[in-house]
């Protein structure tokens, strides 16, 4: 009875990666870290980013930050606006050395935990290399939590993980 | 910007020499330099901004003991100043403090020559050294300037090269102050400010925010700077390390090439003489001349001048751009970061070009790191004397001295400190007040600083309670008993002595009534959590009279006030109580000197409703359990079949995966495997 429980549980577990807790300020998110990328805190006052390992001569990075603000988000008025979006990253790349590419349309979904999740991007370049940038606004509890995730286009396994990081956000304590 | 302004035209009208001994021109300094610091203290810490007069917020707020104490400093240093330098007499006494008419210099300075002096090699190579150290020291004398940064991320010894003292650092003025600030803001808190126009604008719509991506285009525009900083960082190793382990330590050097980047860019760029073809976009063959003999202060003079163009726009370039360059290289870095990183507008170029306090400052600080000491020592008495800070605390003198020749006199005695009142009614000190009233009025005025405090130059006759809050109101109306005790108790806390014997007291007039009171309490006009604590939960302050109970007694009261705000209808209300709930009593560290590590029920119910794939790692955190992968997943995936399993074969579950009897008890306590078995 006893080997059947243990073989029961190890299978329940083959599925079951490594939960990352970031706690800041009474608040603890929780993300599925399987790759157990690196985590460094306070990093230009951004309390999580979590780095992967150097691929094609750099880390790709992905921040999270608890926003403090409380705010329902309108799904259409998202979609419908993303223009400003597009048009802030165009004046951010010209203060910034950065050409813009292109633009990853808006798209809302809920991650496994029933969170609602916005997400938007942009691929640019600067000094030779390209980027994309992808932007996750998950609501949490009517607080919204605040995703980046930056990596060189090239690196498209680390693209991959920043999804499944976002889809595994638990919101945790608040 | 006006004060500089004023300042540098003072600078241009100089024609005398009245200072002659080196030792007066040292001992001027110091008071120049000790009453700027007062004034300044007093203008940030003492009177708010006022669009009105001062006269009716002193009535109404009064003057704290340690404002006042550091007005008869601010006057006992004029005095000294004003026996130095005799002609400063009528300023000093000018106790209104609006002294100077017009632009005209109290005291004279030296003339300057128009034409920048030549230095040697020696000195470029003095200025040079000097540069880093010059840098940490303005840092160093910023930085402990402002009350919301960090200071042990920030500390002296970081910033400092190693043996070199803080106290070897002078005080900025406020422009450089302001620049460094800014700068700090830019580095360390890039990230966090971006969210404050959002958090406004989700106050203001309540429900749905239409314009979303407008709002959060400072958020995104920081983040994407940082994070693109950090990428182009990890190519470094080295660098990447150094700046994921000690960020803060890295300021320092990235500060340094900051300023040798600005200088370079300004003396290759912005004030070239001679361009090989387009201006700007072609090689400066001709660089302005005498900027080597600048010193990094001086720069930072000059880059005061343009204030607002450096901060809006050659920080955040530098940020992406320069950053990682310049923590990995330093100052020797400073031409490659010109050219990736300072890219501007030519409207932002034309704007710095012509402005004509950029290049005043710059040749009149070019000529003071040659000139001597005294020239730069008579500047500060004019500033000094022109200052708003000094302005507002010789008003506050005045209205003060005024009210307490013309009305009765108090001592408030707040948790906050003894305040000097004028008005009983109307007062408008925050949190309980005992008020002594003050029997002999005109000591006041022959008060002196560091010499007595208030309680020994006063005497004081009967205190009273004032500010009563809704909370404490409902409570006493209810239970009159509860009255008299209370306000023994808040007087002695304010007097910081012991109140155990009357806390018991107020326990004992407690039992039985506590619920109704606290269904009483919560229903008052805007309670306060702090308050229901004090009046009807005094064991949660977890201070003496915790110590008397048991922890079964402490859990207890805690389970039963956390049931009351679970209850609280009105959800702004509710969400409030809880998060005070969760900062005073959850967090607190009191709490746990007492109770260790027992949970309470808040967290015991957080823990209960979190997912079950978090269970797992949370629970194995606060068994503070670090086994390998493996294991892991095994301890946590027993965890997770703990939870959904009946409140009887919990434990039996969690033992049999590995957890010892304590352990497996102790998940179960925490309402890590649900609140059921709670």
């Amino acid at each position: 009875m006893k080997t059947m429980l243990f073989l029961t549980l190890l299978c329940f577990t083959l599925k079951v990666t490594y939960a990352e807790e970031l706690s800041s300020s009474g608040h603890t998110l929780y993300v599925e870290n399987s790759a157990q990328w690196e985590l460094a805190k306070d990093l230009f006052g951004i309390p999580f980013i979590l780095f992967s390992p150097q691929v094609n001569g750099q880390r790709s990075n992905i921040s999270f930050a608890h926003s403090g603000v409380e705010l329902e988000l309108d799904i259409g008025a998202l979609k419908d606006n993303q223009k400003d979006y597009q048009q802030n990253k165009e004046q951010w790349g010209k203060t910034h050395n950065a050409q813009i590419m292109s633009f990853t349309p808006y798209h809302s979904y809920l991650n496994s935990l029933n969170h609602r999740v916005h997400s938007i991007g942009v691929i640019y370049q600067t000094e030779g290399r390209t980027y994309q940038e992808t932007s996750f606004y998950t609501e949490c509890k009517g607080k919204i939590v605040f995703a980046k995730g930056l990596a060189l286009t090239q690196n498209l396994e680390h693209q991959k993980y920043f999804k499944e990081l976002i889809h595994s956000l638990d919101c945790g304590i608040l | 910007m006006r004060v500089l302004a004023l300042f540098l035209s003072f600078i241009f009208t100089m024609q005398s020499l009245p200072l002659a001994y080196a030792s007066e021109v040292s001992e001027t300094d110091r008071i120049i330099v000790s009453l700027t610091n007062l004034t300044h203290n007093f203008d940030k810490g003492c009177v708010p901004k006022l669009k009105t007069s001062y006269t009716s917020y002193l009535k109404t707020h009064g003057m704290s003991e340690a404002c006042w104490k550091l007005i008869t400093e601010i006057n006992y240093q004029e005095a000294r100043l004003s026996a130095l330098h005799p002609q400063l007499a009528n300023k000093v006494n000018c106790a209104t403090g609006n002294c100077l008419k017009g632009t005209k210099p109290i005291v004279n300075l030296p003339s300057l020559s128009p034409i920048a002096p030549a230095c040697t090699q020696a000195d470029k190579n003095r200025i040079s050294t000097n540069c880093h150290k010059d840098m940490a020291c303005t840092l160093v004398s910023s930085v402990s300037t402002l009350p919301l940064t960090n200071l042990k991320l920030l500390s002296p010894q970081k910033l400092l090269p190693r043996g070199m003292s803080p106290r070897s650092c002078s005080a900025n003025d406020s422009c450089i102050n302001q620049v460094v600030t800014s700068f700090f803001n830019s580095i360390m808190k890039f990230f966090n400010n971006a969210w404050d126009m959002l958090k406004i604008a989700g106050e203001m719509a309540k429900d749905k925010l239409g314009d979303f991506w407008t709002w959060v285009s400072s958020a995104e525009d920081s983040s994407s700077a940082a994070q693109l900083a950090l990428a182009k960082a990890s190519e470094d190793d080295g660098l990447f390390q150094s700046l994921k382990n000690d960020f803060a330590g890295t300021v320092s050097r990235v500060f340094q090439a900051l300023v040798a980047s600005t200088k370079l860019w300004l003396k290759e760029d912005i004030f070239c003489e001679k361009w090989a073809s387009k201006p700007h976009l072609s090689k400066c063959v001709r660089p302005a001349q005498g900027f080597d003999c600048l010193s990094c202060k001086s720069v930072l003079n000059g880059i005061c001048a343009i204030g607002g163009v450096f901060i809006s726009e050659v920080l955040p370039a530098f940020i992406s751009g320069g950053l990682t360059t310049a923590a990995k290289h330093g100052v020797g870095a400073a031409s490659r970061i010109v050219q990736s990183s300072f890219k501007f507008s030519d409207k932002t170029i034309k704007s710095i070009k012509n402005s004509k306090t950029i290049k005043a400052s710059l040749k009149i600080a070019g000529h003071s790191d040659k000139t001597a000491k005294v020239g730069i020592v008579l500047s500060k008495i004019n500033k000094y004397f022109i200052s708003p800070a000094r302005k507002v605390a010789k008003s506050s003198f005045t209205i003060v001295s005024a009210l307490a020749r013309n009305s009765k006199s108090y001592l408030a005695q707040t948790t906050s400190g003894k305040y000097i009142v004028f008005a009983q009614d109307g007062l408008k000190l925050a949190g309980k007040v005992a008020l002594y009233p003050i029997e002999n009025n005109m000591t006041l005025l022959s008060f002196k600083a560091g010499q007595q405090t208030f309680d020994k130059a006063f005497k004081l006759a009967v205190p009273s309670l004032a500010n009563k809050t809704s909370v404490a109101m409902v409570v006493t109306a209810h239970t009159p008993a509860l009255d008299a005790i209370l306000t023994k108790i808040e007087i002695g806390h304010i007097k910081k002595s012991k109140t155990l014997a009357l806390e018991l007291e107020q326990v004992k007039i407690l039992q039985g009534i506590r619920p109704a009171l606290t269904r009483k309490a919560l229903a008052a006009k805007k309670p306060q959590f702090s308050e229901i604590i004090r009046t009807l939960y005094p064991e949660l302050d977890y201070g003496q009279l915790a110590k008397k109970l048991s922890a079964k007694d402490l859990l207890l009261r805690e389970k039963e006030l956390y049931l009351h705000l679970a209850r609280i209808k009105d959800p702004v209300l509710k969400k409030s109580m809880l998060a005070k709930y969760q900062g005073l009593i959850t967090d607190s560290k009191q709490r746990r000197n007492i109770l260790k590590d027992t949970p309470n029920y808040k967290e015991i119910v957080d823990n209960s409703q979190l997912s079950s794939v978090t269970k797992g790692a949370r629970g194995l955190k606060i068994l503070n359990k670090h086994p390998n992968d493996l294991q892991r997943k095994k301890l946590e995936a027993a965890i997770r079949t703990a939870s959904s399993s009946p409140a009887s074969k919990k434990k039996k579950i969690l033992m049999d995966a590995g957890f010892s009897e304590a352990e497996a008890q102790k998940l179960i306590n925490y309402g890590i495997t649900g609140l059921a078995a709670n």
